[in-house]
């Protein structure tokens, strides 16, 4: 069930009004339905695979249980690794175990020996990486007694499967919805109309923006002569639809999840904050996928030493995150070279210790940037897309040609994709962007000053531009991560 | 919560005025036609309609009240008869199969006469009707679906004329209930909505496309043949030729033949490039084929007879 389908359509407001009119007398009514939806809402892909989301859910509330009543350090450890090499392993086999094979044998067979590994014919359970994280954090959490385990169930399986966030997040973490989860909610007015404002926002992003970018950005990424016969500037012009289809994608997902959430009285994380406004690298990864990159931060970047040691041990934490981060995407060669190439990217501001430089927003309180900032702002743009061409590609292969046909002579001649139609509407949507950068999402508090009729006026307008954009039904991108 | 219903209630009312306003406005729902059931308890269209198909074009009933344009002269004539797929309202009148035989300069004058939704019985009745017309030939467009369609034995369908076969009662077509179909049709932006995201039909004007639905299904072929039987008993089939699309399951074509039906099969190695991209209906250009292939055989019966 997607968020931009009609079944979703649908199942949302039966569960809202049974949430609030039907289980409203208490939380733990509302959580049980919200259990119950999420589990309908995720067996709606794959029931199949509903059975491993509830074996995950069990196994780390289980272990989470017995690392605190363990009596001694080594009875703790080992429900530790238990937990996390179940769910690595769970990981490992259902989204790496045909890379490592085939990668294994490539390699072999470069030595003059040749093997055929038997791989697995499964496809990879939609959101696994992103509910196994959710596991992750709380086991870790409770291993170094940052929180105390979940002891009612249905609580629990709420914040795993809770279906705004379940198949492509925020990732969350146990201190901040477990408490959420755990508390009467009262229906807020205000909080229910910013719910269904970001929903309206998110469903523009992705159908109207993301959906008509990705037709130009996969005619051009697909085509079958190898790039030979395209100009390099309509391998730019592709490269910038893929840029902003991934974020009309994947930050419209995150929106229509938050403002879904806050439907049922609970704040998500903020997954997006701009972040082609970034005037550096650093700060563009605190503004992308913020609950991935703490994540990461927190369980991975810290526990290795942070930035606490020398300039290599710094240089070494940060080519580890991008590298796991770039993996965590997928088990392809395309997504390791486009972490290591942010790595590339961070690394002259975590040498020169620049890299918290920009924790403000650009251009804060002002309409206009400086030069300075536009500058800036630019040149980070610029070297984002380049990477997500290798995030884009097929194969390493691929993307090498694109790139090299990009930087040809005819860079700087016509290109031959030019819709004039979807370049204005990309426009005016960095423009809505801009203007609301200051707020959580470009809507936010920002129709708030108009009168009620301009107001609804402006939604409207997004509804018809949904219905005239709209499409068949598209999925989203991170879905397959 | 009131306050958050009501203003919701409010703003879904005033998106549906918008909607309804807008839709109108841009012919972007789907008019429908008005029908009724004549002497012969067969459903036919009022004549001379015409009605929006979204905004790409329009359909229209000709002055006999049948899909598309009228022929020039009711002479020298040959029937057109079929369900969806001849119907074509998917399509401008202009690709419809009877305008392209017009046009292939066969001497003939072509006239359409077609039902979403018609089994073979419910053809053949078309044919008997239309005899009164004297027309040269009665083509039939069928797919084994058709026959499938006619027999209650198989499936009851209220929607469409069917066959009895223990005893040969006909049963007729019930045009679904008109009163409240008028009503829906009325809000045209609910219908637009229910057309293109609810069931998600498209441009499709056959819900209930048989073709598609018994795709990989059984097919009896002892009570197909039992209905071929009786047909010929029932009807005169001598200037019936019964046209089977390229997909039509080989026995049943055989089966018409030694029944004594004339009949030939549409040839083509890629049958989706004479289908729409989202329907399995015949686009214009498949329409274009078919009819090349039909004014073909016509030309060759011609020459074989002295």
């Amino acid at each position: 069930m997607l968020f931009n389908s009609v079944s979703f359509a649908i199942f949302l407001p039966i569960v809202f009004f049974a949430y609030w009119f039907v289980a409203q007398k208490s939380y733990r009514h509302q959580n049980v339905l919200l259990l119950l939806a999420s589990y309908f809402f995720y067996a709606c892909w794959d029931w199949r695979f509903l059975f491993l989301l509830m074996f995950s859910t069990v196994l780390d509330y289980f272990t989470g249980l017995k690392m605190s009543d363990s009596q001694t350090i080594a009875r703790k450890k080992f429900w530790f690794w238990l937990s996390i090499g179940v769910n690595l392993g769970f990981l490992g086999v259902f989204k790496y175990y045909n890379f490592f094979a085939q990668s294994f044998a490539d390699g072999l067979a470069n030595l003059g020996f040749e093997i055929h590994p038997w791989t697995l014919n499964v496809i990879l359970p939609v959101g696994i990486s992103f509910y196994t994280f959710h596991g992750l954090s709380y086991v870790i959490d409770i291993y170094y007694d940052r929180i105390k385990p979940e002891r009612n169930f249905v609580d629990y399986s709420v914040f795993v499967s809770f279906f705004p966030l379940l198949v492509a997040g925020p990732i969350e973490r146990a201190t901040h919805l477990l408490p959420q989860i755990k508390r009467e909610r009262v229906f807020d007015l205000d909080r229910a109309k910013d719910g269904l404002r970001q929903i309206l926002w998110g469903l523009f992003k992705k159908i109207v923006i993301a959906d008509n970018c990705a037709r130009y950005a996969n005619m051009i990424f697909n085509d079958t002569a190898d790039y030979a016969t395209l100009s390099g500037s309509t391998l730019l012009m592709g490269a910038v639809f893929f840029t902003f289809q991934i974020y009309g994608d994947f930050s419209g997902y995150s929106d229509i999840a938050l403002g879904t959430a806050r439907l049922f009285g609970i704040d998500l994380l903020k997954n997006f904050a701009f972040p082609y406004f970034s005037r550096d690298i650093a700060e563009f990864w605190r503004r992308w996928h913020i609950s991935l990159s703490t994540w990461f931060r927190d369980y991975l970047y810290i526990p290795l030493g942070g930035s606490k040691g020398g300039t290599w041990i710094r240089v070494r934490n940060t080519f580890i995150i991008f590298l796991v981060s770039g993996f965590w995407h997928g088990a392809n060669w395309t997504f390791i070279v486009w972490g290591l190439l942010n790595a590339l990217y961070i690394m002259p501001s975590i040498v020169f210790k620049t890299n918290r430089n920009h924790l403000d927003v650009v251009a804060q309180g002002h309409y206009f940037p400086t030069v300075k900032e536009l500058f800036s702002v630019i040149l980070t743009f610029l070297l984002t897309v380049l990477a997500w061409i290798f995030f884009r590609a097929d194969n390493i292969g691929k993307a090498f040609s694109y790139i090299s046909h990009l930087f040809s002579s005819s860079l700087f001649s016509k290109p031959t994709v030019f819709p004039l139609d979807i370049i204005y509407l990309v426009i005016g949507f960095v423009v809505v962007e801009w203007l609301g950068r200051e707020r959580h999402y470009a809507l936010e508090g920002l129709p708030m000053k108009c009168p009620k009729v301009m107001r609804w006026s402006l939604y409207y307008v997004l509804i018809i531009a949904i219905f005239y954009f709209g499409g068949e039904e598209q999925e989203f991108i991170y879905f397959q991560f | 919560m009131k306050k958050f219903l009501q203003s919701l209630l409010l703003f879904c009312a005033i998106g549906i005025v918008i909607g309804e306003i807008i839709v109108r406005v841009f012919s972007l729902s789907i008019d429908v036609h008005q029908f009724y059931l004549d002497k012969d308890h067969l459903i036919k269209n009022y004549p001379n309609q015409m009605g929006h198909m979204g905004p790409t074009h329009q359909w229209v009933i000709n002055k006999y009240g049948e899909f598309g344009y009228e022929p020039q002269s009711l002479e020298n004539l040959i029937t057109v008869i079929g369900d969806s797929y001849i119907a074509n309202t998917m399509n401008p009148p202009e690709c419809h199969q009877a305008n392209y035989l017009s046009q292939l300069g066969t001497g003939y004058n072509f006239y359409p006469s077609a039902r979403a939704g018609a089994s073979f019985i419910e053809m053949m009745e078309k044919a008997k009707s239309l005899e009164s017309l004297h027309p040269k030939y009665q083509l039939l467009y069928v797919h084994h679906g058709d026959f499938i369609e006619s027999v209650t034995e198989i499936k009851r369908n209220p929607f469409t004329v069917q066959l009895t076969l223990k005893t040969g009662e006909i049963k007729y077509a019930k045009p679904t209930s008109g009163k409240v179909k008028e009503a829906i049709y009325n809000f045209k932006f609910i219908y637009f909505l229910y057309r293109n995201y609810l069931f998600k039909l498209g441009n499709n004007d056959d819900a209930t496309n048989n073709r598609v639905l018994l795709k990989g299904k059984k097919i009896d072929y002892n009570l197909i043949n039992e209905l071929l039987v009786e047909t010929g008993k029932r009807y005169r089939i001598q200037n019936i030729v019964l046209v089977f699309s390229p997909d039509t399951d080989p026995k049943v074509i055989d089966m018409a033949g030694k029944n004594g039906f004339h009949y030939f099969q549409l040839q083509t190695d890629d049958y989706k490039s004479w289908q729409m991209p989202k329907d399995s209906h015949w686009s214009c250009y498949g329409h274009q084929e078919v009819a090349k292939q039909v004014a073909q055989y016509l030309q060759q019966q011609s020459e074989s007879i002295p």
